[in-house]
């Protein structure tokens, strides 16, 4: 059986986890940087990707990597778990404190700004908990189009603060669909909804700084994960099995980039990029560490070998996990058009939507959207789930770059 | 006999090394035009926004450049490099050129004003004599212009003497378009305007950074509103002002605004 660390490892490693977790007003949160050489190597990277087709790149593979696969689920499970959020609520409750305990109206709503695939609407919820605070459900899309008043009746009578987790969902990009928004906004900026906090995705806050001006220098978000953070991070991620180390190493290079446990040493290159790359994006930091490691053909197990093996103690010391040095990222298809990018941004924009909306809000039919969607999520590049398309966590990156590359609206980080 | 020898001495002998000298800085200053010509064009297309118009706007002044390079490579080869023969040899050429080939000569040294004053660059939308379209060549003589219905247009630089240019976006990738609506006069106004206002920013074609404006004038048939609002890409300036129009037609609709769908003071309406 595979064990999670001795309980006191775990208090003092939940303190240390609970560190890394940090809110910051907007202004100050700080995009983690690269190596000068690294910073080469990146601008070289988009300098051809400009003159690549797509597919060229996506069928490039390190040779040596060519051997090794990717973890079964059962020990991806073990070595990277998802992240505690009670322990970033308890860094948003550090945050918010003061402005729980101080009595003024003058700003009863907070806002917690997060980046797509950050969990910033759990953040808020499980923050909720700690307060009992009432959950207010995001508007259906019927009530954003009549601008539906009545949407106001499940705020709490009490005193009791409220959250409202998913602020991007209850708008439209829409001429009929900034009604029930600008309502919300005038109605808590009042005080006459009394006091909450909002969570709202990067993108969507972007956007609705246009529909309803305001300044918000106390808006608060995670601060980035830096390689330090980051590597700290993955290190509190590994349920260790209490006589082995693990040690993960670069695919390439051969040389360790992760030993648990192991001394606190300097932050490897590798985890370095990986901030860098994800511009300080937790979310999408854990899902390309996920996808990157592997393990060599031999070793390869089944669930059930897996299982067992977990079970078995003493066998040896070390447990080795590879870690590709190439980041597979989903590339955007050929000939992606501006039909294209209108999907994606709309994607971002509203944290997801249903296909069956698009038409309602961009230029084009119902099958041309969905043969938009079909296409990228073909090429990995949005991913459908819970009933609304997302743009994939892997593919992210590269779609930011594309909006930004063609001067659509961007979130600001 | 002494004006012959006179012409003589102006011209050095063409001796078979520098004739291939000669046809060899011509082949190869032909051969960079034209590289430039395509690769920079190619580059640019695949950039976007302020990259791309400035990489296209270097086109005809690296063509520019590499011409007076050759010129100045030419005539030391051809001529004994003095004042005086070169005072005779450009008074002669010029004289020429002025009564032969008066329109020619206008248009290329328009050509060479185009290139500093900048009027229009590739990538530019111009309007000259009533011709609506984008640059995409600026020759040594004629700029070409592609029009919205997909026509090709040259016109001699020589327009710049005489007529007006009409550059909307003048090197910027920001270009203002207009959408009009024309509504039956009894409507609430302030609604409208707030509507057309957030018809423009819903478009997926809007630009953020540039502002939204909605102006109306009352005319003796309706009221007129002008929606200005800035795309993305100039490139999609017909379909901006396409998406605005059916957008807000539907929204105004919604609200139960009509239309005016004539003048109705026996044709001296006016619609501008």
């Amino acid at each position: 059986m595979t064990e999670q660390n001795s309980p006191s490892d775990q208090k003092s490693g939940s303190k240390d986890a609970e560190s890394l977790w940090e809110f910051v007003p907007l202004a100050d949160y700080h995009i983690p940087g690269l190596p000068a050489r690294s910073a080469a190597a990146t601008s070289w990277t988009s300098l051809k990707r400009i003159f690549r087709r797509a597919n060229e790149e996506s069928t490039a593979a390190v040779k040596e990597e060519a051997k090794l696969s990717a973890l079964p689920q059962v020990r991806l499970k073990y070595l990277v778990q998802p992240p505690n959020l009670s322990e970033a609520a308890r860094a948003l409750d550090a945050s918010l404190n003061e402005w729980m305990l101080s009595c003024t109206s003058d700003c009863p709503v907070k806002f917690v700004i997060g980046q797509p695939h950050s969990d910033h609407a759990e953040i808020v919820r499980q923050w909720g908990l700690r307060y009992k605070a009432t959950p207010i459900t995001p508007p259906t899309y019927q009530q954003i189009f009549t601008g539906d008043g009545r949407w106001f009746d499940s705020w709490p009578v009490s005193d009791l603060p409220w959250i409202l987790p998913n602020l991007e969902r209850c708008y439209l990009r829409h001429a009929s669909g900034l009604t029930l928004l600008r309502e919300l906004f005038e109605r808590a900026e009042n005080g006459r909804l009394g006091r909450g906090v909002i969570g709202c995705d990067s993108w969507g806050w972007a956007y609705l700084q246009r529909v309803w001006p305001m300044s918000r220098p106390d808006a608060l978000t995670l601060q980035a994960f830096d390689g330090q953070r980051l590597a700290s991070l993955l290190t509190h991620l590994v349920a260790l099995r209490s006589n082995k180390r693990i040690c993960f190493r670069n695919a390439r290079t051969g040389n360790d980039i992760l030993t648990i446990p192991g001394s606190d040493s300097e932050v490897p290159r590798e985890i370095v990029e990986l901030a860098a790359h994800c511009r300080g994006n937790v979310g999408i930091a854990i899902l390309y560490w996920r996808d990157r490691l592997r393990t060599e053909p031999d070793t390869e197990e089944t669930n059930s070998d897996a299982d067992k093996k977990m079970s078995e103690q003493g066998e040896t010391d070390e447990e080795r996990v590879w870690v590709s040095a190439k980041l597979s990222e989903p590339v955007l298809p050929i000939g992606t058009d501006e039909y294209t990018a209108f999907v994606l941004h709309a994607l971002l924009l509203h944290g997801g939507m249903p296909a069956s909306l698009l038409p309602e809000l961009l230029p084009l039919s119902h099958y041309r959207c969905m043969a938009i969607l079909l296409r990228l999520r073909n090429a990995g590049v949005v991913e459908w789930k819970q009933g609304c398309w997302w743009v994939a966590g892997l593919a992210y990156e590269n779609v930011r770059g594309f909006l930004c590359g063609h001067d659509y609206l961007a979130d600001g980080f | 006999m002494e004006k012959e020898n006179q012409i003589a001495q102006i011209f050095k002998t063409l001796d078979i090394a520098t004739a291939v000298k000669l046809a060899s800085i011509v082949a190869l200053s032909a051969l960079f035009i034209i590289f430039i010509q395509r690769v920079l064009p190619w580059i640019a297309n695949r950039l976007h926004g302020k990259n791309r118009l400035l990489l296209l706007a270097l086109v005809p002044l690296i063509r520019l450049l590499i011409i007076l390079t050759t010129f100045a490579l030419i005539v030391p080869l051809l001529i004994e490099p003095s004042i005086q023969n070169m005072v005779a040899v450009f008074g002669t050429v010029g004289l020429a050129l002025g009564f032969a080939l008066k329109d020619y000569a206008s248009s290329l040294i328009a050509g060479i004003v185009a290139i500093g004053e900048k009027p229009y660059r590739n990538g530019d939308w111009v309007e000259i004599g009533g011709v609506y379209g984008e640059v995409y060549h600026v020759g040594m003589r004629t700029i070409k212009i592609v029009t919205a219905d997909d026509d090709k247009v040259s016109i001699p630089h020589s327009c710049l003497w005489n007529d007006s240019i009409i550059n909307a976006n003048d090197g910027s990738p920001s270009l203002q378009c207009v959408a009009d609506f024309y509504l039956h006069p009894q409507h609430d106004a302030k609604q409208a305007r707030q509507t057309l206002h957030d018809v423009a920013l819903t478009s997926p074609y809007l630009h953020f950074d540039d502002p939204i404006a909605v102006i109306l004038q009352e005319k003796p048939w309706g009221t007129h509103y002008r929606l200005r609002a800035y795309p993305v890409d100039a490139s999609q300036q017909f379909r901006f002002v396409s998406d605005l129009t059916v957008r807000g037609k539907a929204a105004l609709s919604n609200l139960g605004i009509n239309f005016v769908t004539f003048p109705n003071l026996d044709g001296q309406g006016d619609l501008t």
